[in-house]
């Protein structure tokens, strides 16, 4: 390096700042929002929920994670960094749902503080909210492998090239039991293998487990001589009266029970292979946390029903698949999801709810770009909903006439006159990308079309009048709505 | 409907085509530049040398202008960049290995992990872009900036992260040629 060298970098080295590293703070986040009129008495969405995938199905969202750099990360060295991570999201913004914005629908969804190379080489512990998963089904807006989503703790995180093993432990007794907290126990983790950038495994899951404290008022319950269909029809405290006349100062004291739930999830990933970018596949198999109660009003008395030994035994089994495929390069891509769910709820076999359900779909999303900024979006899906404990969905506007047998059941605890519904969706429209072809790149401006078919009468959410009174105030429809449409302007950025 | 989609779709088509591009300052004179690009990534001292895509980006951007770039040989950088961790001491070793240019064009990033978010990972892509005539570093003309990428796989890392940041870049880098080559 010669004298002149030396005295410009002299010059330069005042003139620059020194090599810089994570700003000391930094704020991401994601929006969508959207325009769905549909003139058919609709509330914005094409369909019931994302089943029949996300897109038009999902209403508006806005998340902000702030970032804080405590202790920035050097990049030359393994020298202890920490951050403070915080987010706000919810579903509501201003003009475009019900919700219109307001601040009482959003909500501090995480805060934790993040530290690496403390104690221990390569770990980085995280205290706080511990919400984590392998991954997304993109097109459904899914995250079947999901864990800690209730939990606030601590977990260490342990990552290689090849091996990513995450461990935890904490407390889910607010994100589960709210105002009527109790503390249940989480542990849990997971592992992940990576074999190059062309296959990956994980495993994992969680156990809660919520003992019994005696005395304790929030711990779980259960009230004895209740018979399910009572508690069902909110008829316990009514039932104990009639057999038990005068004695409702005795009724019943809840028993102490300790609860436990258990979530287990696997995923298997490929890709780089051909046009198959990635194929992720997810599972989990889980048994869902018991309630704790229900309160029934009865001789101005409010009373509380424990429900412990209704509600323990929920399970599910959960399983999707995605896969994107890059059909012609700069071109064209597809993505094709598969969903599977199986629900049931071993403490009912009497009333249709979301605990004892099946349903499959699939959904194919395909995007041609004319130019890098202009592309065309086309997506179909069909799903199936089979309700495993009678009628769950009206077929027609005056399915009371049509119900099992033709005749009405007052005391029937089905609804409807089917136990199936059958959905398909066909989307397509224009999309402009600024940042390029991508059939993920965002942030996306669309404008799409979006029809419905659906054997259930008017199979999406809306105030039409669910009445059959002859006098009731609002015109009756009169006619079933299968179909339904509606135009759609939206947005959607990660940022 | 039909008859107004297949109206709207040429239409678009057209609208797209008639956009006015930009149009990028010329350098005043066919000039040599050499080109290097560094990635640093997070606990390591290792430096590597950034993506082909972003190699390919860079230099459609010096062409454009009327520059022909000369790309350094990362084997003569990323060693010693794993040392020389400054931007002026980066620039000092380019125009040591580089004797016919007229500039020197230095690209430094640093790719970071944030979190997992809404179903993506987040990551940050942190640029220091310095232009310079080779024999006169104190005419050095930089910028700094960050962009925000969002992955969707777990297995793609930092080097998939500057990639995905390769539309971004390509904006700022070259508005900064432009804003130097304006003033030469």
């Amino acid at each position: 390096m010669n004298r002149n060298t030396t005295l410009a970098l002299c010059a330069f080295a005042l003139a620059l700042p020194s090599v810089a590293v994570a700003g000391n703070a930094d704020v991401g986040g994601y929006f969508r929002i959207a325009a769905r009129p549909d003139l058919q008495g609709g509330d914005g969405k094409l369909g019931y929920w994302n089943l029949y995938g996300r897109l038009l199905n999902e209403g508006p969202y806005a998340a902000v994670e702030m970032k804080w750099d405590i202790l920035e990360r050097d990049p030359a060295t393994r020298a202890v960094w920490t951050s403070l991570h915080a987010k706000v999201e919810g579903g509501s913004i201003m003009n475009a749902d019900t919700g219109n914005g307001t601040l009482d629908n959003l909500r501090m969804s995480q805060v934790y503080v993040k530290a690496g190379n403390v104690a221990l080489d390569r770990v980085t512990w995280r205290v706080g909210t511990l919400d984590t998963w392998f991954g997304q089904l993109g097109l459904y807006d899914m995250w079947p492998t999901r864990l800690f989503y209730e939990t606030i703790g601590v977990s260490a995180n342990y990552q290689t090239d090849w091996v990513d093993l995450l461990v935890g432990v904490g407390d889910s007794g607010y994100g589960i039991r709210g105002q009527d907290y109790d503390t249940i126990l989480t542990p849990g983790g997971s592992v992940r293998f990576s074999l190059g950038n062309h296959l990956e495994l994980g495993l994992g899951g969680e156990y809660r487990h919520e003992p019994y404290v005696p005395g304790n008022t929030k711990s779980a319950y259960h009230t004895p001589g209740v018979l399910y269909e009572d508690w069902i029809r909110g008829e316990v405290v009514e039932s104990w009266v009639e057999e038990n006349p005068d004695l409702l100062d005795y009724f019943p004291d809840p028993e102490g029970r300790d609860a436990h739930s258990y979530k287990a999830i696997g995923y298997l990933g490929f890709g780089g292979l051909g046009p198959i970018r990635w194929n992720n596949l997810f599972a989990n198999y889980q048994r869902l946390h018991p309630e704790s109660y229900t309160t029934e009003s009865y001789g101005g008395r409010d009373i509380d029903i424990y429900v412990h030994d209704f509600t323990d035994q929920r399970y599910q089994i959960n399983v999707g698949n995605e896969l994107q495929l890059i059909l012609w390069p700069h071109r064209l891509e597809a993505v094709w999801g598969v969903l599977y769910g199986r629900y049931w709820d071993d403490d009912n076999s009497i009333v249709p709810t979301d605990y004892d359900r099946t349903f499959y779909s699939t959904v194919l999303r395909l995007q041609a770009f004319a130019t890098p900024t202009v592309h065309f979006l086309g997506e179909s899906s069909i799903a199936q909903e089979i309700s495993t404990n009678g009628n769950a969905y009206r077929e027609h506007w005056d399915s009371i006439f049509t119900n099992s047998g033709g005749a009405s059941d007052t005391r029937g605890l089905e609804f409807g006159d089917s136990d199936t519904r059958t959905t398909w969706q066909g989307k397509v429209g224009v999309v402009l990308n600024p940042l390029g072809p991508g059939i993920y790149t965002r942030p996306s401006l669309r404008l799409l079309y979006g029809v419905q078919y659906s054997n259930q009468h008017a199979a999406f959410g809306n105030a039409f009048v669910q009445s059959l009174d002859q006098f009731s105030d609002f015109e009756l429809p009169e006619e079933d709505v299968h179909w339904h449409h509606l135009v759609a302007l939206e947005t959607e950025v990660w940022f | 409907m039909s008859r107004a989609l297949s109206l709207l779709f040429p239409a678009l088509l057209l609208l797209a085509g008639c956009l006015s591009k930009h149009q990028p300052v010329q350098a005043p004179r066919a000039m040599a530049v050499s080109v290097a690009g560094s990635m640093a990534v997070m606990d390591s001292p290792q430096v590597q040398a950034v993506p082909d895509s972003m190699v390919q980006v860079v230099s459609d951007l010096l062409v454009a202008r009327n520059l022909t770039p000369k790309l350094a040989d990362a084997a003569d950088f990323v060693g010693p960049f794993a040392t020389k961790r400054t931007t002026q001491h980066r620039l000092a070793l380019l125009s040591d290995v580089s004797t016919d240019t007229d500039l020197l064009f230095l690209v430094e990033t640093t790719v970071a992990y944030y979190s997992q978010m809404n179903g993506r990972y987040r990551w940050t892509v942190e640029v220091d872009a310095t232009i310079s005539p080779r024999d006169d570093l104190s005419q050095a003309f930089s910028a700094h900036f960050q962009v925000p990428v969002f992955l969707e796989h777990y297995h793609e890392k930092e080097a998939a992260a500057l990639e995905a940041a390769v539309p971004l870049l390509e904006r700022r880098l070259g508005a900064l040629l432009d804003a130097y080559l304006g003033g030469l």
